[in-house]
């Protein structure tokens, strides 16, 4: 079921009406039945895989708390971890593989060939997978006491909000909140309707009308000149941007409703300064699940300048392969491994240039080229191949062919007026005013100037709240395009 | 105490959503109703009752690119209006027939113009938006809701969801409208003709290079509403005339089934009195020049088109046995 869907709608306030109406003790069953009809609404056959995951590390769970024995303890997570990724590795990857060893076959003139599986990518895979390993890691380390309530176990991997795009939740967070007897809360209602209407505002106002632009220029990006590829990289940017975290504001927002605290998945990474700031912004969740039970196993930044930056370019590059099941994604999380690295080693030039320029200009700039960098390192995670990766890459500063940079219309072959990146000039015009609206706004609850807004008399602030709301109404796109994330 | 305050907030923040919601919607709705332009117009024509033509012609993109009605017009002296919405197919401009059939008063003929796509069963709504003004109109509903019921319902009946399908062409419609409101709005004199001033395109031949022979679907329920229409016309004295389309000759090589459907147009005409001109194979269906693509025509095939469809109709109107409620 998508958030952004008619029947969610019916969905969330169904759901939360019987939540408070329920006993305590049955409200378990109603969230976990309530997520599996939500899962189920996307492919049913797939809740089985969920269900065999939440089986192994339930008992995997039980059994390592159980055993004294260190060895034991570490086989048993291991089997737990085999089993999360080898359902990772059948259901996400194995075609990848199956493709890159034929190629290897061809190239060495064997004849030896690996069928391919004709299997639909099960829907948020990564996300309750990493959540689920994160659970028997935590158990193994003994910072979280094994929950014997099977259905709360499998409510922890399977509620709604964060189900198939996360947040990509910690037990010590999450599992103790469900035993939590609920009360309804006015403050909760508030807050949750204000978060998830702003995430749908980023949605289906912002994200979707970018994305009719630049899906439009990546189906040939060949045709377009150098000014709508750099246009394409800020809109994809911004994109992205609002609907992943579009998405999690109405995961939290959902949650917050019902008395549940998801963790925030961004913290305004638009208005990063540099690429290893930008990543404690974005997409938190991962971040961290790859501090903890990567990057800091591997030894984080306590050995080695060498050794530390292996470990965050093999952090990366596995940030990238969990991403999708293509080389492009592995770029992507290189690239900006090796732009991390590259930090950490001009650490101190940086420092000294930031000492000779005015602050608020340092900071300015240092925005600039982060937003611009990841702008475009992103080309490679939206890219189908490296060869529309490379063409736009090389042709940032590039004239059409009729030689102008500037000019982004395009005739239409039926005598219809001219589309500007696929859309009516109106709708262009009005995309160009959203944007900028979007990132002031950001910058102003950033920077907490708009709580300002929460001290203003009732009337500025709810015209505030319905220009959002009839925003959504009428101007909306609501041809429930899916959120990107929703593929890993 | 707090919480009483609470819910006064609440029911009165969605009380003033509401009210402002409903004003904003109705003022939208009321502009689109208003705008002549496009299809929308059209509709708006005939939900409206605006329009009461003589002839009326009823089809898709096909007769509403192929038909002039101006040389109808001319040639016979009857008001004649091309109520072709491109896009759609019987069954979703089935209830426009119904809602004009039933407050007509001057209406002689009724042409309901045919492809070879006409019975063909399809489950999905054209442009939704041109008709979602009426929506309430149970005729419009109804037709609408024999495609796709839930969508349709959705629309009705669920506030606010009609709102989230709509693009942007809606809101232009409704400033459309809002200008006739407040100034006389410029009269169609095209009569719902939307002629196309283009040549062969090269991406028809493509299309015939690759597609393979394919028959035609005949969908029965399609069909028996079909009759079921026709007889409702003639019943209320009205000639309904059957007009089945030029198509490309080349395209009618590709086509394993036309004759069924010809027999079944010409079974249909038979059992309910209708008449029924077959120009599918008519001469000007070997002339590249006269189509754009494999069943449509431009602006001179439509005019010759136009010529051929005027004498017949000067025809059925010139034999002495036909009786009109009208007369």
């Amino acid at each position: 079921m998508l958030f952004n869907s008619f029947e969610f709608a019916v969905f969330l306030p169904a759901v939360t009406v019987l939540f408070f109406l329920l006993p305590h003790r049955f409200r378990w069953l109603l969230l976990l039945l309530a997520s599996c009809f939500f899962y189920m609404f996307f492919k049913p056959v797939y809740i089985f895989i969920l269900a065999f995951t939440i089986v192994i590390d339930y008992f995997a769970g039980l059994w390592i708390a159980r055993q004294a024995d260190k060895k034991k303890r570490k086989f048993l997570l291991l089997l737990s971890i085999i089993a999360n990724v080898g359902v990772l590795v059948v259901f996400k990857y194995y075609n990848f593989l199956a493709g890159n060893i034929n190629d290897l076959f061809g190239a060495l003139h064997y004849k030896g060939h690996i069928p391919a599986l004709e299997i639909l990518l099960p829907i948020g895979l990564s996300f309750h997978t990493f959540q689920a390993m994160s659970y028997t890691i935590e158990v193994y380390r003994g910072k979280q006491a094994p929950e014997k309530h099977f259905g709360i176990y499998a409510l922890y991997v399977m509620f709604y909000p964060q189900l198939v795009a996360g947040p990509i939740e910690r037990p010590q967070h999450v599992l103790y909140q469900f035993h939590e007897k609920k009360t309804f809360n006015y403050d909760n209602l508030f807050s949750g309707m204000r978060r998830i209407t702003w995430g749908l505002f980023k949605k289906v106002v912002i994200a979707d009308r970018l994305a009719a632009m630049v899906d439009f220029v990546y189906q040939d990006p060949h045709q377009w000149n150098g000014f709508a590829i750099v246009l394409t990289i800020v809109f994809f940017s911004v994109q992205i941007y609002c609907d992943f975290s579009g998405y999690s504001d109405i995961a939290v927002g959902t949650a917050r409703i019902m008395g549940f605290n998801l963790m925030e998945n961004f913290n305004y990474p638009l208005y990063s300064k540099n690429i290893t700031e930008f990543w404690r912004r974005w997409h938190i969740s991962l971040s961290t699940w790859f501090r903890d039970y990567v990057y800091i196993p591997l030894g984080g930044s306590r050995v080695s300048a060498q050794r530390t930056w292996l470990n965050l370019m093999i952090v990366f590059l596995l940030s990238g392969i969990w991403h999708g099941a293509n080389w492009t994604f592995v770029v992507w999380g290189g690239l900006h491994g090796l732009a991390v690295i590259l930090e950490s080693v001009t650490k101190k030039q940086r420092g000294w240039l930031a000492g000779k320029l005015p602050a608020w200009l340092f900071d300015n700039i240092s925005m600039a080229l982060t937003f611009a960098l990841v702008g475009i390192i992103w080309l490679f995670f939206r890219s189908p191949g490296f060869n529309d990766a490379a063409y736009m890459l090389t042709h940032l500063f590039t004239p059409g062919a009729n030689g102008h940079y500037f000019t982004l219309a395009q005739p239409d072959l039926h005598g219809l007026p001219p589309n500007y990146m696929g859309l009516p000039l109106w709708q262009f015009a009005l995309t160009l005013t959203l944007v900028p609206l979007l990132v002031i706004s950001e910058w102003l609850i950033r920077n907490e100037n708009i709580r300002g807004l929460r001290t203003m008399p009732a009337y500025i602030r709810w015209s505030a709240y319905y220009v959002i709301i009839f925003s959504i109404l009428f101007l909306g796109l609501f041809d429930t395009k899916q959120f990107i994330y929703f593929q890993f | 105490m707090r919480i009483k305050q609470q819910e006064k907030k609440v029911l009165l923040f969605c009380g003033i959503g509401l009210v402002l919601f409903v004003a904003v919607s109705r003022t939208v709705d009321y502009g689109v109703k208003h705008s002549n332009q496009d299809q929308t117009g059209k509709i708006n024509k005939i939900v409206n009752h605006a329009i009461d033509p003589s002839v009326i012609i009823f089809g898709s993109s096909v007769s509403e690119v192929g038909i002039d009605p101006a040389i109808l017009q001319r040639r016979t002296g009857q008001s004649v209006f091309n109520c072709s919405i491109d896009g759609t197919r019987f069954m979703q401009y089935e209830g426009l027939i119904k809602e004009f059939d039933a407050y007509s008063s001057n209406n002689k003929y009724v042409f309901l113009v045919e492809s070879y796509f006409s019975f063909e069963k399809t489950g999905a709504l054209t442009s939704i938006e041109r008709w979602l003004a009426h929506i309430d109109n149970d005729n419009v509903y109804r037709s609408l809701s024999s495609l796709q019921p839930d969508l349709t319902w959705k629309c009705r009946y669920v506030p606010f969801y009609k709102y989230v399908t709509v693009t942007h062409t809606y809101y232009k419609n409704s400033a459309i409208g809002w200008k006739n409101i407040l100034k006389a709005p410029v009269e169609d004199s095209s009569l719902g003709y939307t002629p196309v001033n283009r040549d062969w395109e090269k991406d028809a031949d493509e299309l015939f290079k690759n597609r393979k022979p394919f028959a035609i679907g005949l969908e029965p329920s399609i069909i028996s509403e079909y009759i079921a229409t026709v007889r409702q016309l003639e019943k209320n004295g009205r000639k309904v005339v059957i007009v089945l389309t030029p198509v490309f000759t080349e395209m009618l090589s590709k086509l394993t089934n036309m004759a069924p459907l010809q027999r079944t147009l010409a079974q249909i005409a038979d059992s309910t009195g209708a008449r029924f001109l077959d120009f599918s194979g008519a001469g000007l269906c070997s002339d590249k020049k006269m189509f754009y693509n494999c069943n449509h025509l431009n602006r001179t095939g439509s005019l010759a088109f136009s010529y051929m469809l005027a004498d017949s109709l000067q025809a059925i109107a010139n034999e002495p046995n036909i009786k009109l409620a009208a007369n």
